[in-house]
This record gives structure tokens, sequence and C-alpha cells, in this order.
């Protein structure tokens, strides 16, 4: 297993590398002076400012050594500064990722607590009336253009009835709790102001609630189609005939191996969620990396850009990593075919 | 006797293509299936006859009917500046349904084209391919295809551009794969063996059998294509106004969500159409999955 783990990480360097190529390729190939797209047009007014980061980033020697510096100066944390903020992009990443993990984090574990029983509920009663309505429902989560359904949650909930607090993390008269992770809700348990973390998640709520339908959408109908898979195999009816009740056969035989192909959706959509919080951030004014980025395409702000898409490339080959090694973890038969290669 | 065989092996997949086809529509006569190609119809009708069936034109103002509810004569009721919402619903479809089809018409044809390439050569090719499909498919599509919209100017033409250029990387998985499969038959083996060019067993043997499950894949492929820009359009990168465009429609309808059908009959189209190409895609899929269809 360590050594499976340890092939994995190895793979990770090439695989990031060529990210660092792909965003290096995109910068390039945009039709705009590479200095004007990543300095602001009055910068760009004065020589010597031009010549300084002509001279930083290599943009005087050949496309490779460009490539070499790039990579270099992103190993020191340097991602160029955005156009738009005027600051580092690396701590303008720093100040927004916190938020969209957050976000992400509490809409995928809402998602998993409704969406598992419900796809397995839907998998037993295959053909009734409830089977019936949870496809419609999760289809229709996974078809709905989520910015309408942003837009009027936020007039019903908000403006209306008035049970949703107003966009943003926190109430205004609220202090953020001393950052530790810089995820509120756990900053402020960790502080010992259970209010606050109470007022956190009343303004994460709707937000997630909203960029959940299609997270719950995915994964119900994963385990759905993965419980249908198993329940008719044999050795589930074995376990019946000797007796089992159906509850017992569910949890403990049939459920399990449900799962297995059910945790790298999972893994998939939580990297979908990071991107795809993009709307939900935007419309709620979450300050996340979705709605930075969002602001940075109408103002053309490329370095932060790729900024945001590095991180959330980097974040999602990770989490699938993670996943990987879990999938390896929960199926003995894939442990077992590791070591029997000694991967 | 093998030389005839082997110049009949066009003919033949071109015939087999056909026949799969039909297989896979004779396969689902079910309800799902019927439903969600009645739901595509209603809006290709209603697309494809706007100029017909509307009584005004997508630009119309009348200003002093504007943010009317929806009535007998305003079937969606008119906008903020008095337009017809269905008149324009019906002609955002011009825009939004041939721009989906284009992005996913390019997709396939590069990812089908990369991954047919690396499942046929395999070795070095497939590896660096395979590679590249890969750090692509961790890359938050949605970020790069806004970046290559903002970079290029927003228009129509440039969202069209900017989803294509980030939708191949699912085609290059299902074709690499579906290549691999169909190298090793036996009709594959006897046109090599018959001496075949290898880019003509690729091209005239191997992709015309491989071609129904991907056209499949890419017909479903169109509901999340105008997902994916209609999404482009409300962020402001795609289609401008007053050109109508479903996603910057109900963008425009944020700024009134009081009067509720402004935003609601925009993304109205957007998620029936997305839900009638998934339900369709289920269907296919319950059909070919003994495991699923079996119980049925």
């Amino acid at each position: 297993m360590t050594r499976y783990i340890l092939k994995r990480l190895l793979l990770l360097i090439p695989v990031l590398l060529g990210m660092t190529v792909i965003s290096f390729t995109v910068t390039r190939a945009i039709p705009t002076d590479p200095v004007i797209a990543s300095i602001s047009q009055e910068a760009s007014n004065h020589p010597e400012i031009v010549a300084a980061y002509r001279a930083k980033w290599g943009l005087d020697k050949p496309l490779p050594m460009q490539y070499l510096t790039y990579l270099r100066n992103l190993l020191h944390g340097d991602m160029g500064v955005s156009i738009y903020t005027h600051r580092p992009v690396v701590d303008d990443l720093i100040d927004y990722l916190p938020a969209t993990i957050e976000l992400a984090t509490v809409t995928i574990f809402f998602s998993v607590i409704i969406s598992v029983p419900l796809g397995i509920l839907a998998a037993m009663l295959r053909g009734s009336v409830p089977d019936f309505v949870v496809r419609v429902l999760t289809l229709a989560g996974v078809a709905m253009p989520i910015f309408w359904l942003a837009l009027a949650m936020l007039d019903v909930f908000y403006l209306h009835l008035g049970w949703a607090p107003a966009p943003g993390r926190l109430d205004y008269s609220l202090q953020p709790p001393p950052a530790v992770t810089r995820l509120y809700i756990i900053d402020a348990l960790i502080a010992g102001e259970p209010r606050v973390a109470w007022n956190a998640l009343c303004h994460i709520a709707l937000p997630a609630f909203v960029l959940s339908t299609w997270s719950i959408g995915l994964l119900t109908r994963m385990t759905r189609a993965s419980m249908l898979a198993v329940l008719p195999q044999d050795f589930l009816r074995n376990v019946r005939s000797k007796g089992a009740s159906e509850f017992y056969v569910i949890r403990r035989h049939a459920a399990p191996n449900a799962m297995i192909p059910v945790v790298t959706v999972v893994g998939l959509a939580y990297g979908d969620l990071l991107s795809g919080a993009l709307l939900v951030e935007t419309i709620f004014g979450w300050p996340g990396i979705g709605r930075y980025a969002y602001t940075a395409a109408i103002h053309v702000d490329f370095p932060a850009i790729i900024g945001v898409a590095l991180v959330v490339g980097f974040i999602y080959t990770i989490v699938n990593l993670v996943v990987d090694i879990i999938y390896a973890l929960l199926d003995p038969r894939v442990r077992a075919s590791l070591l029997a290669v000694r991967a | 006797m093998s030389g005839v065989a082997i110049s009949g092996n066009a003919v033949v997949a071109g015939r087999s293509l056909l026949r799969r086809l039909s297989a896979v529509v004779r396969l689902v006569p079910n309800a799902e299936f019927l439903v969600g190609v009645v739901i595509i119809g209603i809006w290709t009708v209603l697309i494809a006859a706007a100029p017909v069936i509307t009584r005004y034109g997508p630009l119309n103002q009348q200003i002093r009917l504007r943010l009317q509810p929806p009535s007998a004569v305003h079937w969606f009721g008119t906008d903020q500046l008095g337009r017809d919402i269905f008149s324009r619903v019906c002609y955002g479809g011009r825009e939004s349904f041939p721009a989906a089809i284009a992005v996913v018409a390019i997709g396939f044809l590069i990812g089908v084209s990369l991954g047919a390439i690396a499942g046929y050569r395999r070795g070095v090719v497939d590896d660096v391919v395979m590679r590249l499909t890969d750090m692509f498919l961790a890359f938050p599509l949605i970020v790069l295809a806004m970046a290559v919209a903002a970079a290029l100017g927003a228009s129509l033409s440039h969202g069209i551009i900017a989803l294509a250029a980030v939708w191949w990387p699912s085609f290059v998985r299902v074709s690499r794969a579906l290549v691999l499969d169909l190298s090793n038959k036996e009709y594959v083996v006897a046109a090599r063996a018959a001496g075949r060019r290898p880019a003509g067993i690729l091209f005239r043997v191997i992709l015309p059998n491989a071609l129904p499950p991907l056209l499949v894949m890419a017909a479903i492929d169109v509901g999340r294509a105008i997902l994916s820009f209609s999404i482009l359009g409300f962020l402001g990168l795609g289609a401008q106004p007053p050109q109508p465009e479903w996603g910057a429609m109900v963008s425009a309808g944020a700024a009134v969500m009081d009067d509720w059908w402004v935003a609601l009959f925009p993304a109205l189209p957007i998620l029936t159409l997305a839900f009638a190409f998934n339900l369709i895609g289920d269907s296919i899929r319950d059909a070919l999955d003994p495991w699923v269809g079996g119980r049925r």
C-alpha cells in the first residue's frame, strides 16, 4: 500500500508539470502582447516598467527558457500581479480560496448525506412512484441552470421571506474569527464562539443548497445505478436465503459494494464544485475564487485567471489522488491486486 | 477472395453503422426516450418556426407595455423594454441550439481524432495524448472557457470557440477505449493481413464501427453544451445584447426577479432541453446495459 501511494505521488509530478505547461501555453497563445496582458495599460506606457517585466519573466529569451523562468517564479510562489486588484495573485488566492473550500465542502457533505440514502431507497423501490419522483427530481437537478435557481432562491428566501441572511460570509455586525484555517465555521468553533459559527452556517446554507442541486442529482443517480447493479447479484440472494433481514442485507452487503464507484464520483464532484461555485459565488456575493475568477475574466486579468485555474486544477488532482487511495483501501480486491503486482 | 472481402469492408462497415443506430433506436421504445424526443421536438419546432408563430419581432420594443405578466397576447409576458419574451425565447434558440451543436461537433472532431490515433498507435503517442487529456480534465473548464472568451472579446462565435477549445477531452477517452477494443476484432486483423494501410484500417474499418456509440454520446452532450453556453451568456461572455440568448436573458431578468416571468421563461428551454437530452441518454444507457436492462 505504501508503495502504491508513493508511486502515485511520484506520478503527480509530471501531471503538475504538464498543468504548468498548459497554463504557460494559454498565456502565450492569447492574441495579445504578454506584457500588456500581464501588467496594466498605464504601466505599459513606461518603458522601464516594461523592460523590468520582460527581464523578470525572461521574455527576451526563447520560449523554452521563458517556460523555465515561468516555472521558477511559480515555484517561488510568484504567479504575477493581478491587473485588476494590483496585488500579487498568490495573496489574492490565499484570501479568496478558503471561502470556496468552505462552500464546496459544506455542499459535498450535504449532498452525500442526502444522496446516498435517497439513491439506495430509489434502487430498492425501483419502478415505484417514489423512485420515479426521485429520478425526475435528480435529473432536473443535473439539468438545472443553476444561475436561475440561485436568483430565484435569493429572491424568495432573502428578499421576500427574510429567512436567509444577507449575502456574504457573516453578518456585518460580527467580526470574522481569528484566522486558523480561514474556514469561518471551524475557526469560530476553535475560538469558542458558537454564535459566530452558527451565523456563518446560516450564511452558507442557501448558496450551498443551490450548489448542491447539481451534486445531489449526480450522486443520487450514481448511487441508484450502482445499487441496481449490485442488487441482482447472487451473493445477496445467498445472504437472504440464510434469513438475514432486508435492512441487514442492504447495510452490510449491498450498500458497501455499491458505494465503491460512488466514492470516485464524490471526488470528481468535489473538484467540479470548486469551479461550479463560480456562478453561485457571483450571485450570492460569496468572496471565493469563483467570483474572483469571474471579475478577473471580465477585466481580462490573465495572471489572476491562470492562478485560479492552476489552484483549482491542483486541488482537483490531489483530491482525485486521495480518492483513488481511499478506493484502494475500501475495495479488498483492488488492494489485493495492488499488493500482488507490487505496484 | 480476401481482396473482395476487404474492399467490401467499408460498405459492410457503413451498413453496420446504420444497423447499429437502428438497433439502438429499436431497443428503446420506452417512455423516457419518447418524452425526451417530444421535448426536443417541441423546442425544435418553436425555434425553427419562430418567424411564423411569433407575433412580435424579438427586438421590437413597446416601452408602454413593459413588464407585462403572461397573457393571451404575450404568452411569456414582456421584459423591461416591452419586448415579447415568447418571441425572444424562440429566436434565442436560433443562437443557443446551433451554437451548442457547433461546440459538440468541433469537440467531437478534435477529441475523436486524438482518441482514435492514441488508441490505434498506442505506445508513446497514446501516453502523450492521454496524459495531455488528463491534465486538461483536471483544469476547471468553465474558468478556462471564460478566460478564452474574455481574451478573444465577448461574442457568440468566440463563445463557441472558447467552449469547443475545452470540450474535446471527454471524447478522447471514450473514442480511445472503443478503438482499443475494436482493434482486436477479426475483421481488423483480416484487413491488416490483407495489407491495408494503417490509415485505411483506422478510418475505413475501425472508426465506422466506433461511430454509433460516439454519435449517441455527442447527441446527449448537446444538452450539456446548451447549459454551458447559457452560462457564458449569463456571465456576459457569449452573445451580446440586444441579440436574444437564453443565458443573457436570464441575466437581464435578474434585476426584476419580482416580475418572475422575465427570468423564468428564458431558463425554461435550458432546463427542459438539458433534461430531455439527459433522459434520452439514460434510456439508451439502460437499454444497452444488460445488468440494468435485464430486470426491467
